[in-house]
């Protein structure tokens, strides 16, 4: 069993720094820090893309079994944030890849079950923004991508540049054509950019 | 600041990622272009907000074991090989248990007594002339190879 439940609820999950400092005595407590600080935000990224609790459950954890194998994980100057994000993201694209395929099997020889029955319910304050996460699913991989990262994970611009491994500047145009594609897609929902 | 510059930078104004400068500019500009303020309207009312996941907190908290738990089973990697400093590395000669045999020892010794005494007889004795450049080499070989020093050494460039 790990350490979480040795650490009083009221205490504080030390920033990247001091649990860096942390790793450099014992890396295991370390990485329980690193579970307690971004592990519901990178199940929920997950989530976001897969739509499935349970494969966003599998991938976050196969996410920080990768982090724990990553020597470089602790090393001062490493992005530990934008590691899991960008770690987190591909695995998820190779499942929906997998899902795909799946898919196009399933379609030619179905089966009764429908293969979405685990899809968890995003649940929204109105239909505006259920028309936009639809929308959303319209746009490009990178489109799609850059909008997850900013809006629904809340990652600032520098962190979405690490994550991506793109430039400041890049970040800001991307999303700035992302949003107007979102916005035509919205308008029209017969546009399919992907 | 032009309606084109403030498009550009409109979504980066409303996430709130540009400077101090930049954002009263494309404020001022905003209260004074309707166009402007027409698109950044647009774009308020398509801005994608986080939807709520049906994840409650105690299947957050169950997850977060799971992971624990998960990496319990893993083993720690090894400790990272560090790059030794060039004083850790005199350090280590030093402090190291090397065993070497005793022969080459007593051996080694004896060829730096021959030449220490060697060179000391060379600063004791008498100051050797020094050789005159001959025209041919058949006359400068033997010569130089007689007072085992290079044509052109003189004791002051003091070899030790």
């Amino acid at each position: 069993m790990g350490n979480l439940q040795l650490l009083p609820a009221s205490r504080g999950v030390p920033e990247d720094d001091v649990i860096k400092q942390i790793a450099q005595r014992d890396r295991r407590l370390a990485m329980d820090y690193v579970v307690r600080r971004y592990g519901d935000r990178i199940l929920k990224h997950a989530a976001y893309i897969l739509k499935s609790v349970d494969d966003a459950v599998d991938v976050t954890q196969e996410v920080f079994i990768k982090a724990m194998r990553e020597d470089r994980f602790f090393d001062e100057g490493f992005k530990m944030k934008a590691w899991l994000f960008r770690v987190t993201s591909n695995l998820c694209f190779n499942q929906v890849r997998d899902r795909k395929r799946r898919t196009g099997l399933l379609e030619r020889h179905p089966k009764p079950r429908s293969v979405a029955a685990d899809q968890v319910d995003l649940v929204f304050a109105d239909e505006r923004q259920q028309a936009i996460l639809e929308a959303i699913e319209q746009l490009s991989t990178d489109h799609a991508e850059i909008l997850r990262l900013r809006y629904y994970s809340d990652l600032s611009y520098a962190e979405i540049a690490d994550t991506l491994d793109i430039k400041l500047g890049t970040v800001m145009s991307r999303l700035s054509r992302a949003r107007g594609k979102l916005m035509e897609v919205l308008d029209d929902p017969s546009v399919v950019e992907g | 600041m032009s309606c084109r510059k403030v498009r550009k930078q409109l979504v980066a104004y409303l996430d709130g990622e540009l400077g101090p400068s930049e954002t009263d500019q494309i404020t001022d500009h905003l209260a004074d272009c309707p166009s402007c303020a027409d698109a950044q309207e647009r774009l308020l009312d398509s801005t994608p907000v986080a939807p709520a996941l049906a994840i409650d907190d105690a299947v957050l908290h169950r997850f977060q074991l799971q992971v624990l738990e998960r990496l319990d089973e893993e083993p720690l990697p090894e400790p990272r090989a560090v790059r030794p400093s060039l004083r850790g590395l005199v350090q280590e000669v030093l402090t190291a248990d090397v065993r070497v045999p005793r022969g080459l020892v007593v051996l080694y010794a004896a060829a730096l007594l021959a030449v220490l005494g060697w060179a000391a007889s060379r600063t004791g004795g008498p100051t050797p002339q020094p050789v005159a450049v001959q025209d041919t080499a058949e006359e400068v070989g033997p010569t130089a190879m007689e007072s085992h020093q290079p044509a052109a050494y003189t004791p002051q460039d003091g070899w030790f």
